[in-house]
């Protein structure tokens, strides 16, 4: 938990409530709305092939299969203090991930395979924060958060991709 | 009236779901940073010699067999910082299950990560061994999914995180640590089970000095600590089972002890904490660091927003703007899940955070104080009432809460023993008197603004007890802590001098 920007800022009456408004991360709806084509897994099982590596081990993703184009699918991983919520998503390819900052600390989102060129740093996932990217290529992608884990534990998550159609 | 009551509980509490500015800039420094000790004495720092052999850590002697050479390092599950290791993370990466690493006085600019099992980290002198941030690193010594480990006797300071941080831990102890003037929690136990903080002091932090969150069943306990200068003396969200805060003394903070629920953590509702035997007064500090909840509990000694089933006994509570112990509702705004019902309330952590969020989720949770007890407390000097509770989405009467034996002078709603007895039925008006939280609105109008923890002026700590015997004690990791109190056999605090 932190201190809120907006703490302090609206403390009158009714002036309160609009303040409260202004400061959920992207209005209510963008953590309440049902998201359209949302595929949510509750499977937390990694498949044998995706233990964690060591720190530092890439993970590479496949490269025998052609990257993917968007396919319109959007899943919210949620983060919390201090898990991601579901930490283990399965998604055909071409899906977006929506990783919004749920929680009162600041995390990140980082790629444990430091190749990869996707993730967001501390500065940019505030609490109110989101952070996107579709995965076009199938493989299974790790990720963590530094503050509150390691490559390998405490705060960690995965997204494994499969061909379209899989 | 009923309503508008609920709209302004509302917006005070929603408040503190709020998002954060990120201020105390936690970044992604997780790495450790090469440790620069600073020790005018090294000298000091060789270890005592108990043998006829020579010391370790003088120069080696010349002798004409090659293969004579003293034990590496570490060999006899000592590992001394900084005569054998250059830095505590060195050593802490060099140990092994059941070592010790033992530090010398000094000044170390380190984060230090640890993730072997069962090793113990302890300075020789409590105040003389001192990690210190530099307001740059995040934290002193953070403990990653490591079991049984043990940090004793030592300092951590100015960290912009915590001073000590427990995370996924199977068993964990933090004795006789002091953490002062941290970004986040002095001592900090997330996720963690079968933990013991004892004897150990935090001040300074902007969230809270004592923090155990996220676990269920905890089966924790916190003895005999000090917590002063925080927002908040304790905080715990979403934990409980088995978890005792005891013996130990919570003042001049801006709130005390304050247990609360809230999804954007896991393991929701907090629940079955035990509060006991506990000094906690004067808990109005202004001048203060504070994260937004502490500002809205301002002033309350104990506060259970939220929170269920929980036991608060026997402690002695005075000198507070607002109330002794008050069982308060808290609005979460932006929430990440739907309510637990209350058959829901027994689901063990590691069960809940296997299931997916609701479907639907609402825009706000309301969470309701309910099932607390509330006995044989000694609460006086409350300037709004030493006793209260309050319903927002419940009629207050509908908690399930309940008081008795307990000394104070006033109460929200009034006679509230009479009321809500936890022997026998109650009876009486519960309009009369209520604590009307509407009042409160007004307090956060004036509140005093939250103090930069890096800036904000705290007192010296008080004479802080060393570890018995740091330098020859034998270790004992953290995997034999049972938490099983006699609560019969507490009793309430004399008032200090």
């Amino acid at each position: 938990m932190r201190l809120s920007n907006c703490a302090l800022a609206p403390l009158l009456g009714l002036v309160v409530m609009v303040g409260i408004v202004a400061c959920a991360p992207d209005g209510p709806d963008a953590y309440s709305a049902p998201m359209q084509g949302a595929v949510v897994t509750t499977e937390r099982v990694l498949p044998s092939t995706t233990l964690p590596p060591e720190p530092g081990e890439a993970v590479p993703p496949s490269t025998t299969i052609a990257p993917a184009a968007p396919n319109g699918e959007v899943l919210q991983v949620r983060s919390l203090d201090n898990s991601y919520r579901l930490p283990d998503v399965e998604v055909s390819a071409g899906t977006e991930i929506w990783w919004t900052n749920n929680g009162r600390n600041d995390h990140n989102v980082l790629p444990v395979n430091d190749d990869d060129a996707w993730g967001v740093d501390t500065e940019d996932f505030a609490p109110g924060d989101e952070y996107r990217h579709v995965f076009d290529t199938p493989g299974t992608y790790l990720y963590y958060c530094s503050i509150h884990g390691t490559k390998a534990a405490g705060m960690i998550g995965s997204v494994t991709v499969s061909a379209r159609g899989a | 009236m009923k309503r508008k009551l609920a709209v302004a509980l509302a917006a005070v509490l929603t408040l503190a779901a709020c998002g954060s500015s990120g201020s105390s800039g936690s970044d992604d420094s997780a790495e450790t940073t090469d440790a620069a000790i600073e020790t005018d004495e090294p000298a000091e720092n060789v270890a005592p010699v108990e043998t006829d052999a020579p010391a370790e850590t003088d120069a080696p002697a010349a002798t004409d067999a090659p293969g004579e050479t003293d034990p590496p390092a570490g060999a006899d599950g000592v590992l001394r910082v900084p005569d054998d290791f250059g830095a505590i993370q060195e050593a802490v990466d060099a140990a092994a299950p059941g070592d010790l690493v033992l530090v010398s006085p000094g000044i170390y600019n380190e984060a230090v990560n640890v993730v072997t099992d069962e090793i113990t980290i302890r300075g020789t002198d409590r105040a003389g061994v001192v990690l210190d941030g530099e307001f740059e690193l995040d934290n002193g010594i953070r403990v990653l999914g490591a079991k049984g480990v043990v940090v004793e006797n030592l300092t951590t300071q100015n960290y912009t995180s915590n001073g000590v941080f427990f995370t996924s831990a199977i068993g964990y102890r933090a004795s006789y640590v002091t953490a002062i003037r941290n970004g986040d929690y002095g001592i900090y136990a997330f996720d963690s089970i079968n933990g013991q903080i004892d004897n150990s002091y935090g001040s300074g932090s902007p969230d809270a000095g004592f923090y155990i969150g996220q676990c269920f069943p905890c089966d924790s306990i916190i003895d005999n600590v000090i917590s002063e200068h925080n927002g908040l003396g304790y905080s715990g969200t979403n934990a409980g089972g088995n978890l005792v805060i005891m013996n130990s003394t919570f003042r001049n903070n801006r709130a005390g002890i304050v247990p609360n629920s809230g999804s954007y953590e896991l393991c929701y509702p907090e629940r079955d904490t035990t509060i006991v035997s506990n000094i906690v007064h004067s808990n109005n500090q202004a001048d203060t660091p504070a994260i937004d909840v502490a500002i809205l509990a301002m002033g309350n000694g104990i506060l259970v927003p939220g929170g269920i089933d929980n036991t608060i006994t026997k402690n002695l509570v005075f000198d507070h703007d607002k109330t002794g112990i008050g069982l308060v509702p808290f609005l979460e705004e932006g929430a990440n899940d739907d309510l637990p019902t209350p058959d829901e309330w027994d689901v063990g952590c590691a069960e809940q955070r296997e299931e997916p969020p609701a479907e639907e989720i609402p825009d706000t949770l309301l969470w309701e104080a309910q099932n607390n007890r509330v006995t044989l407390n000694d609460v006086s000097d409350s300037r709004v009432a030493d006793i209260a509770v309050e319903g927002v989405g419940m009629a207050t009467e509908e908690l399930g809460n309940c008081w008795g034996g307990n000394i104070f002078s006033t109460s929200a709603p009034q006679n509230l023993e009479n009321l809500a007895p936890c022997e026998g039925e109650g009876s009486g008006d519960w309009t009369l008197g209520v604590l009307n939280v509407l009042t409160w609105l007004a307090d956060i109008d004036t509140a005093p603004p939250p103090v930069n923890y890096k800036e904000a002026v705290i007192p010296d700590p008080p004479e802080l007890p060393n570890m018995p015997d740091a330098e020859t004690a034998p270790v004992n990791p953290a995997t034999n802590i049972v938490v099983d109190i006699d609560l019969d056999a507490m009793v309430v605090p004399a008032k200090p001098a």
